[in-house]
């Protein structure tokens, strides 16, 4: 089996937003929205602090689908629309996609946005990657682990982009690959995000 | 059919409501949800509240008639038709409700050609229809006097009733995402809700057609039904109870947080009405014998336990929309920018908000202008003069 | 060096389009139904036309992002990281993808345009390029006649580019000396460094530091690309410590955040040269050595012992006199020789008796001076603990590899940080931390690489660019003669504190001409606006070449000039010729880049052509750049003793020989003022713009509002809500804007964007409240006294 996933590296996010962009312009993205955001966890201001003036803490969390193991969206769909493919990755087939909704009322992470409209995009342009079908009015959108380009060998456009080198894509199946052995071998360092919620991410988070 | 002037004027006035509905929802199809209220942060909204109303509307009048015929309670049999119409008319309009809340309606026919089974709504989808064949039967059955029938038939319809609003209740009750809707006890709640809002509409009805001299049912099984519909508060407070005892008491930092919504922030009004309003008023309303003989009183008591339970599906919808799980700036893109005038770093929302739009009350007018007529005339055609 | 590669088929962009506005005008409900377009599921795109082009990014950030560009359909569609770069190098920020859109953006200046209105008005009238440069043609003609050519000033900000102008044109220019040369102003002098303070090591370098103190900076923000040498060091056990006013992005990755008073930078490190010297942690041997500390002082005067004459000029002769060697105290000898004659030798401290003089060593002179700066004198001032200025000053002084990082955006905007630099350069003299790995002193901007000199365009003599006696940021104050302006980028913002006494002095200007890529706030004091294309439009095939932080990159063209707008150099060009010197100027901005390459002797010793350029992707690694940059690894610097001279004996006159701790202008505690205005203000710079460009990127703007930000204990003192709509004012003026609560600012401080468009704001500028006061020690500042505008003090009420 194949199971690719994301490993992000919180000691290196410096909550830049690069990865939010290069998401929305690898993958044509509509305005008002966006596959991957970069959370400042816990406060209510982008570069925020949790505690007060001077003891303060401040971790950026990169947040987009986790490709979840057990995805609890995948369930609830009731067309079949997302689908867990053999690359590992939960997916949307846009042309089976009803827009219930169901799956954006699932995910505990937020992760999915839906097309409440004709997609907006100043400029009136299609950017990104040709190869990325462009959404119409009315379907759920994700991150797909940027499915066009992983299914040619590249990565992610956002592990691509990241100025500080947070981000590391791989095959945690492949017990070679740099992923899986991070995940291995970070121990207490892997932070999976709402663990507790059992759908099992593939994407996680580690210290230095 | 013969309707008086009255009647052609309240027949126009609901028309003419379902006209302007009915051009909201061709309004909404070309423009997108965008013209609702919600955004990616309340991914639900007015539709979704009325679907789990009218669910709730339309059960409650089914297990009230085949309560009759499975248990052999001779006198509600008099009632079985008014509450298998106000049953069949409400499962249409909640099904109506799923269908125009939906963003990719043109793509429907996925649901036939690859429907998921392990999705609730999946579920739904059958057991409505299954619902609805089942009330269509029991009417003609009814109207034929083909009491066997009807019996049988019954003893599939009070699981099937029951059973349609617990799927309802696991559309939200499975999902693990949402602190407040992740719960056992979502399916009984639901049916409980089903039980007293469908007998108190079943209850307002057949105020309604005494008045309009349709058909009477007699004061006694009037009192009787409107016992009932005071044990089925009792009940449904109890398990309201449950719920909230069971989430409160670990005081969990979640939960705490989902009840101070409930209880004090943006969900609370709704939450308190459903407390005082649909449960302790009609209950304390209805405990007396005396007063259960008033009409007047039962109407009034039945209509605020529907006000109550349709306050319910607001507090319980939109209370764990309000929650986020990674919580933290920017928040949720609301995923539509010309909606909502927002352009820039105003796409963002920390919390989901939501306020129903007005092709949203439109639409929603026109399905309950629906309900009335459709109770109305079906009643007037088939509720035989008692 | 451009390829093309075809893309699947489907659906065309523009039959969504049609059924997008059709749903949009509620024209054609029944249309929108009818046709396909919304009904179907996806469709892949449409791509007739892609090729990849490599490019650089603009270089004002120094970021120095070289760029692989997808352009479809003649429109730019993708930017990534040039992937043929060594992924170490490999980069693009949020700001460079949002060129996808701000390119395209509705702010971009689209044609020459003349003002109709009053100045600051911003009412304009289209008009062709020849009318627009004929009528600056004209109007420089106009200003030369009356007044000379030194009346015209040209003020360069970001983009655009106009480096031959000046000369060309006689005129003064700067990319204004009031800005980011105040703590290199005041560091300089010891090393004759740059007065920009730039790092004397690269910052690839920190690796090998074990502390790293950095102050007055955000650089994970404002030097975003070079992050990871931040985040390299830390990983390799470098303890960093910053200090910072506000928890800033920094601050919240280093090992250490110390929250310091703002602008009170200078204070803690005077409180670590005194543990420092009490202790006796300093480094003697490189003192003896390599700087000016044994050197011998005339107690009397203030004025360093020399073997010869004192300065001045012969009598007789009318030549210069040379005062001669400094003098040091030989132990050996007991006696006063030159410093080279006893270098190993001679007496760090005591006081002696020279030819009747009573003189004390240099090192003896910083002791005395310094008693008055203990750490606890230093916490009273800065805030922070005399332990923790004890700690930090431990480690910088024994903990093994240190460097000292200053920056630019912060406490260098106050009215005297060139006490920063000067006592920083103190603690440099004091340890020896410089010259070697890991240790050094100054900014890290850019990453302070290896670079190459390019060819040089030489223009004949006679054009020279006029010099002023009056710096630019002082016209409102004091005539500089100056009555036309060419202004490039948004100067009267950036570059102006004080914008109401600003716009006094920019009324009374005869002509401005605005030269810019977007509708900034300059653009409506103009009263011709010529607009120009970003670095990715072009009308030839390169444009730039450049040495950027070890490679030199080339620019591509990627897409033809937007709108009518035209390349800066294109546009140089016209106005040259309009003025009768375009011949002197190369005919197209081709030409000066193989000009660069072809004539450069950097690049002809590596091999790197335009040819090899082009076929390496525009990017090509120089050579030997594998081991970081590190300067004065010879301990030799460019001072007159080649030695470290900490002791500033020419700023005797304004107490600064040693630096002295002065207060701030306006905010310290204890100004009476701050009973009327009791928040300091501080414009910081962020990741979200490059000064004021990107202002009007919306794909920044998705993250980026301007407001204030406020410490919540202040706002709920002021009855603020987050979200309110406030008024931040002072005796200088106003401005509106909605207020944010941040646990990370200050209490006693508020904060927003530096360079902000006063469009994008409720009301007013930001720079209308902001401090012009010039420190009088100016005349003795090497670029003179810089704009204090952080140093400001305002009130904020609910609006």
């Amino acid at each position: 089996m194949t199971k690719l996933a994301i490993g992000i590296n919180l000691d290196r996010c410096i909550g830049c937003h690069t990865c939010a962009n290069a998401c929305k312009m690898q993958n044509n993205v509509p305005d008002g929205m966006l596959w991957n955001r970069v959370i400042t966890e816990g406060c209510d201001a982008i570069d925020g602090a949790v505690g007060e003036y001077p003891n303060l803490t401040r971790t950026y969390v990169p947040l987009a689908c986790q490709h979840c193991e057990n995805p609890a969206c995948l369930k609830v769909c009731p067309t079949g629309a997302t689908y867990k493919d053999e690359q590992g990755r939960v997916e949307i087939d846009y042309d089976r996609c009803i827009g219930c909704r169901m799956c954006m009322a699932a995910c505990p992470f937020n992760a999915r946005v839906f097309n409440w409209e004709d997609p907006q995009r100043d400029g009136d342009f299609n950017w990104g990657d040709a190869r990325v079908p462009v959404r119409t009015r009315g379907v759920m959108e994700k991150c797909t682990l940027c499915k066009e380009r992983t299914d040619a060998g590249e990565e992610p456009m956002c592990v691509v982009c990241c100025p500080t080198h947070a981000r590391v894509f791989g095959d945690l199946d492949d017990p070679n690959s740099e992923l899986a052995q991070l995940r291995a071998t970070k121990g207490k360092d892997v932070h999976i995000l709402l663990e507790e919620k059992g759908t099992k991410p593939q994407v996680f988070y580690f210290d230095e | 059919m013969k309707l008086s002037a009255q009647s052609k004027i309240g027949v126009g006035v609901l028309a003419a409501i379902m006209v302007i509905g009915f051009c909201a929802y061709v309004f909404q199809l070309t423009q997108g949800l965008c013209v609702t209220g919600m955004s990616n942060g309340v991914s639900w909204g007015l539709y979704i509240t009325c679907f789990m109303f009218f669910v709730g509307l339309s059960a409650g009048g089914l297990i009230v008639a085949s309560s009759a015929h499975v248990f052999g309670i001779e006198s509600f049999k008099r009632v079985s038709m008014p509450a298998v119409i106000t049953s069949t008319v409400c499962i249409l309009c909640a099904g109506a409700f799923i269908l125009i809340d939906l963003g990719g309606i043109q793509r429907i026919w996925n649901m036939f050609i690859h429907l998921n089974f392990t999705s609730p709504l999946a579920w739904d989808m059958c057991v409505i229809t299954t619902y609805l064949v089942i009330n269509v039967l029991d009417i003609i059955w009814l109207r034929r006097g083909d009491e066997r029938k009807v019996k049988m038939l019954s003893y599939v319809a009070l699981p099937v009733a029951i059973l349609v609003h617990s799927v309802t209740a696991w559309i939200f009750g499975l999902e693990i995402a949402k602190e407040g809707w992740y719960s056992a006890i979502m399916a009984p709640i639901f049916v409980a809700s089903a039980c007293d809002s469908g007998l108190a509409l079943l209850m307002v009805v057949l105020a309604a057609v005494r008045k309009a001299g349709v058909f009477d049912c007699g004061s006694e099984l009037f009192a009787n039904l409107a016992r009932l519909l005071a044990t089925f508060i009792a009940v449904d407070a109890f398990f309201i109870g449950c719920e909230l005892l069971t989430t409160a008491y670990p005081g969990t930092e979640g939960a705490s947080h989902v009840l101070g919504i409930m209880t004090s922030g943006a969900t609370a009004p709704f939450f308190w009405f459903e407390i005082l309003g649909g449960l302790l008023i009609p209950f304390v309303l209805l405990a007396s014998a005396k007063r259960r003989e008033r009409t007047g009183v039962v109407v009034a008591a039945s209509a605020l336990v529907m006000c109550g339970v349709f306050c319910k599906r607001v507090w319980l919808l939109f209370t764990s929309f309000t929650v986020t799980n990674v919580y933290g700036a920017p928040g949720i893109s609301s995923g539509s920018t010309a909606a909502r005038g927002a352009d820039g770093f105003d796409m963002w929302a920390l919390a989901g908000s939501y306020m129903p739009q007005p092709v949203e009350f439109a639409v929603v007018a026109a399905v309950v202008s629906f309900c009335i007529l459709g109770i109305a005339l079906l009643s007037k055609k088939l509720v035989a003069k008692a | 060096m451009t390829g093309t590669q075809s893309a699947s088929r489907g659906l065309t962009r523009r039959d969504f389009l049609k059924v997008g506005v059709a749903g949009a005008t509620g024209l054609a409900a029944a249309g929108s139904m009818t046709g396909c377009g919304a009904w179907l599921g996806a469709a892949t795109q449409q791509a007739a036309d892609e090729k990849t082009v490599y490019t650089l990014h603009q270089f004002m950030c120094t970021g120095r992002c070289s760029l692989k560009c997808t352009v479809r359909d003649g429109r730019l569609a993708m930017i990534q990281p040039n992937d043929t770069v060594d992924p170490y190098y490999r980069h693009v920020c949020v700001k460079g993808i949002s060129e996808i859109q701000h390119v395209y953006s509705d702010e971009r200046l689209q044609s020459p345009m003349r003002r109709v209105g009053a100045r600051g008005e911003g009412s304009f009238e289209v008009i062709s390029w020849d009318e627009a440069i004929k009528t600056v043609g004209d109007e420089l003609r106009k200003a030369w006649d009356k007044y000379g050519k030194q009346s015209v000033y040209m003020s360069a900000s970001n983009e655009p580019r106009f480096g031959f102008l000046p000369a060309l044109l006689g005129c003064a220019t700067g990319v204004e000396p009031g800005i980011d040369r105040g703590t290199g102003n005041g560091s300089a002098p010891a090393i004759g460094g740059d007065v920009f303070g730039g790092g004397t090591n690269e910052t690839r370098d920190w690796v090998n530091t074990k502390t790293l103190v950095i102050s007055g900076t955000n650089l994970l923000e404002s030097s975003m690309m070079q992050s990871n040498t931040f985040l390299d060091a830390k990983k390799a056990g470098c303890e960093i410590i910053v200090l910072d006013p506000h928890f800033s992005t920094t601050a919240g990755k280093a090992s250490k955040w110390i929250p310091v008073i703002p602008g009170t930078d200078a204070a803690f490190y005077l409180g670590m040269v005194s543990y420092i010297l009490d202790n006796k942690l300093y480094n003697e041997a490189y003192m003896r050595e390599h700087t000016s500390f044994p050197f011998l002082i005339d107690e009397a005067t203030g004025k360093l012992l020399r073997t010869g004459a004192a300065w001045g000029t012969d009598e007789e002769t009318g030549e210069p006199v040379d005062p001669g060697d400094f003098m040091v105290w030989d132990a050996a000898k007991g006696a006063a020789v030159p410093y080279a004659e006893a270098v190993a030798t001679a007496s760090l401290e005591g006081s002696f008796d020279v030819d009747g003089k009573k003189a004390i060593t240099v090192l003896e002179s910083l002791k005395r001076n310094q008693r008055q700066y203990t750490c606890e004198w230093a916490e009273g001032v800065c805030g922070a603990s005399a332990e923790t200025i004890a700690e930090v000053a431990r480690k910088y002084a024994t903990g093994g590899p240190a460097y000292l990082a200053f920056g630019q955006g912060g406490s260098d905007k106050y009215s005297n940080p060139d006490i920063i630099g000067h006592a920083g350069m103190v603690l440099v003299s004091l340890t020896g931390n410089i010259g070697k790995p890991g240790c050094g002193i100054g900014h890290g901007i850019g990453g302070g690489g290896y670079s190459v000199t390019l060819g040089e365009w030489e223009l004949p003599e006679q054009f020279k660019p006029a010099e002023l006696d009056v710096r630019s940021d002082r016209f409102p104050d004091r005539d500089g003669g100056v009555h036309v302006i060419i202004s490039l980028g948004n100067t009267f913002q950036q570059y102006w504190a004080n914008m109401n006494k600003t716009r006094g002095w920019i009324d009374s200007l005869d002509f401005i001409v605005h030269i810019g890529m977007y509708y900034e706030d300059t653009v409506k004091y103009a009263d011709i606006v010529l607009p120009v294309c970003s670095k990715f439009e072009d009308t030839v095939e390169h444009s730039i070449v450049r040495s950027d932080y070890n490679h030199v990159n080339l620019q591509t063209k990627c897409i033809d000039p937007l709108f009518e707008s035209k390349p800066d150099f294109d546009v140089m060009r016209l106005i040259a010729e309009e003025m009768g010197v375009g011949e002197y100027l190369p005919k197209t901005a081709e030409e000066l880049v193989r000009y660069q390459i072809e004539h450069s002797e950097d690049l002809a010793e590596q091999g790197i052509t335009l040819a090899e350029l082009e076929k390496n992707h525009g990017s090509m690694k120089m050579a030997d750049v594998d081991e970081p940059r590190r300067a004065y690894t010879d301990l030799k610097f460019e001072t007159p003793t080649t030695r470290m001279e900490p002791y500033y004996e020419a700023w005797k006159p304004c107490e600064q020989a040693w630096p002295n701790w002065e207060e701030n202008n306006e905010a310290y505690a204890g100004n009476p003022l701050a009973e009327k205005y009791p928040l300091q203000f501080t414009q910081t710079r962020t990741r979200f713009s490059n000064h004021s460009h990107f202002k009007a990127a919306k794909w920044v703007q998705q993250f980026a509002k301007p407001t204030l930000e406020l410490n919540p204990a202040d706002m709920d003192s002021r009855g603020i809500a987050d979200g309110d709509l406030v008024e931040a004012f002072n005796d200088r003026g106003s401005f509106k804007c909605v207020a944010r609560a941040n646990n990370a600012v200050r209490p006693g401080s508020c904060r927003t964007w530096e360079a902000g468009w006063s469009k994008y704001i409720e009301e007013g500028n930001t720079q209308n409240v902001t401090n012009d006061h010039v420190n009088p020690r100016d005349e003795y500042l090497p670029t003179g006294a810089p704009i204090p505008y952080n140093d400001t003090l305002v009130e904020v009420k609910k609006a």
